[in-house]
């Protein structure tokens, strides 16, 4: 279901590690330790590989004036959108963490932070200011002009 | 003559302590600089010798007061070294303000201190130790009181404590020493000092004062001997929760000082769990971190304060990529601070495996939070890293590369960091014959 190389060969080498943690847990260490040798010399040639793959795909493609031709899969239905989708976004993985878990950790702990400063402040007596340090902070740099891309 | 049997630990004590005078009355102060860099050099040459005499069994010392032993014997060089790097680091600009004598004078009583035998000797030491960082803050012009209102308690605490101790009342006059080596290790929620310490006093001072752990030290000599057991778990209750607290404060800090100063406080808390649980594979690995953070904290400092020197205080906030503009740097970040929380290769590889182990075995739970500190630490060091190094393409005019001793320290940095990790039995060893001050020596199994 994914849509980029990186992310079909991350995902299959998931399911390769769960499958080999299956076997260790099973007690098939020395299958455990034959399949983990093969997948990674295969997975590795993939990975190595992939680049090079997209790049003969685009020569192809450049050479016939067109895309390559794709079996017309139908229509799709309800059930396969919305499981589509549920793949395209990883689970929801990102979001979820993002939302249940990184935001409220940094909300707390900088909100502790406060507090603490808040506290050297008091311990240390009046007239010190909030802000105790001069922070540098690196001003907007324009576009670098050999980055920008070229016109075609 | 053997030239190991000279007293070298008394040459590394006595030299920064006779030269801290003279150089205090010189008018130039950069070549008052260059002068206080060159006797920490002869300074950590003896430190070394008397390593090297104590680990060829050649001499140890001159008598009960100052003695080299396995636990103290390359904490003394690793000390010697750091003064070393950080002054031969200094840029020519900060050399008014530099205080050159007092750097000194810091020198010789920490390493006496970390050489001393003798209790009371050793208390005296501890708090004459504080000193010179407080006349570094007023220097400064900073607001001192924090620190004061942290060290005074520390030092009443202390002499009481062994006051205590040393005339019959083991019990009460343990829970003092605790406490004081509660405080000076920077505890939560007796950690502030140092946070004030690092952002608002020198860098290299603060860090210098706190990366040596005086706090473990005195916990080793004075406090866990005499340590009823409920008092030891109380202190791995606290050092863990200060460890946890730190390792996620470091992940959400804006600023490079005070992100630094809660990773230090995570590992200081973690030397501090190991040793409280008190098995000897977790005395081991407590010991061994606490060299490991020594050396990979110590190299941090001085990456974090070169850049500082090139760019200013930066925030965390945002990305800078100096990784362009300053590649050695860089590196020397993440091989210092990958160090630190125990990369595989790396100094601190094996005291991270030591120190889980040995806490796993003591207590699952215990084992598991140390798992999840080191994790937490680890995000935040990558973080500091990206955010300093990456993320823009950072454009400027001026050529800030590295200069000579910058290169010289780095990689006397990447020869300890990787050589302790690709060898590290000899020093692992070390560290497990060290443990016997601790635990006790191990159970000799008879054989039949």
């Amino acid at each position: 279901m994914q849509t980029d190389i990186k992310s079909v060969l991350s995902f299959a080498s998931l399911t390769q590690v769960g499958i080999i943690v299956a076997e260790i847990g099973l007690g098939f260490r020395y299958v455990a330790l034959i399949h983990l040798l093969g997948h990674a010399c295969l997975r590795a040639l993939q990975f190595i590989r992939a680049p090079s793959l997209l790049l003969d795909y685009k020569a192809v493609e450049n050479a016939i004036g067109g895309k390559l031709p794709r079996e017309d899969a139908g229509p799709a239905s309800a059930w396969q959108l919305g499981f589509y989708r549920f793949a395209i976004e990883r689970g929801y993985l990102d979001a979820i963490l993002a939302d249940y878990v990184a935001r409220p950790f940094t909300g707390l702990f900088r909100g502790l932070t406060r507090l603490e400063t808040a506290w050297m402040l008091w311990l240390n007596g009046p007239g010190q200011t909030a802000e105790p340090v001069e922070i540098v902070r690196v001003p907007a740099i324009p576009p670098v002009p050999e980055l920008a891309e070229a016109p075609s | 003559m053997n030239p190991l049997l000279l007293p070298w630990l008394e040459i590394a004590v006595v030299i920064p302590l006779l030269a801290a005078a003279p150089i205090a009355g010189l008018r130039d102060k950069l070549f008052a600089l260059r002068a206080c860099a060159a006797v920490c050099g002869l300074a950590f040459a003896a430190a070394l010798f008397a390593w090297l005499a104590q680990y060829a069994g050649a001499s140890t010392g001159t008598g009960p007061v100052l003695r080299v032993d396995e636990l103290s014997a390359p904490l003394l060089p690793a000390i010697a070294l750091l003064h070393l790097m950080m002054a031969m680091t200094t840029s020519n600009w900060k050399a008014e303000s530099f205080g050159a004598a007092r750097y000194l004078l810091s020198l010789g009583l920490r390493s006496a201190a970390f050489a001393c035998f003798e209790p009371w000797l050793l208390v005296g030491l501890s708090l004459a130790c504080s000193v010179p960082a407080f006349f570094d803050l007023r220097h400064a012009r900073k607001p001192a009181r924090l620190f004061a209102l942290h060290m005074i308690p520390f030092a009443v605490l202390l002499t009481g404590g062994w006051a205590l101790v040393s005339n019959g009342v083991p019990e009460v006059g343990s829970i003092l020493l605790i406490s004081a080596v509660l405080i000076r290790s920077g505890v939560f929620p007796a950690h502030v000092w140092i946070l004030d310490l690092i952002e608002n006093g020198s860098f290299s001072s603060a860090v210098l004062m706190a990366t040596p752990m005086l706090g473990v030290y005195i916990a080793v000599r004075l406090a866990v001997p005499v340590a009823p057991a409920w008092l030891l778990s109380a202190v791995t209750l606290l050092s863990l929760t200060t460890a946890v607290y730190s390792s996620c404060m470091a992940i959400v800090q804006t600023e490079t000082r005070r992100f630094f100063a809660h990773l230090f406080l995570s590992f200081s808390s973690l030397v501090l769990v190991g040793l409280e649980v008190h098995t000897r594979l977790s005395v081991t690995g407590a010991l061994a971190l606490w060299f490991s953070v020594m050396i990979s904290a110590g190299g941090l400092t001085f990456v974090l304060r070169a850049v500082e020197a090139r760019h200013g205080r930066l925030s965390l906030r945002t990305y800078h990529g100096l990784y362009q503009r300053s590649p050695v740097l860089a590196v020397g970040f993440l091989m210092t601070g990958l160090a630190c929380v125990g990369f595989p290769g790396t100094l601190g590889f094996v005291s991270a495996e030591l120190l889980i182990d040995g806490t796993i075995q003591s207590n699952l739970a215990i084992g598991l939070v140390v798992i999840a500190v080191s994790g937490l630490n680890g995000i935040a060091v990558m973080r500091a890293y990206w955010a300093l190094f990456t993320g823009r393409r950072h454009v400027g005019s001026t050529p800030l590369p590295v200069t000579r001793a910058e290169r010289f320290a780095i990689l006397a940095l990447a020869f300890l960091i990787f050589g302790g990790g690709l060898f590290p039995q000899p020093g692992m060893a070390s560290r497990d014959r060290a443990s016997d001050a601790v635990v006790g020596p191990p159970a000799v199994v008879a054989e039949h």
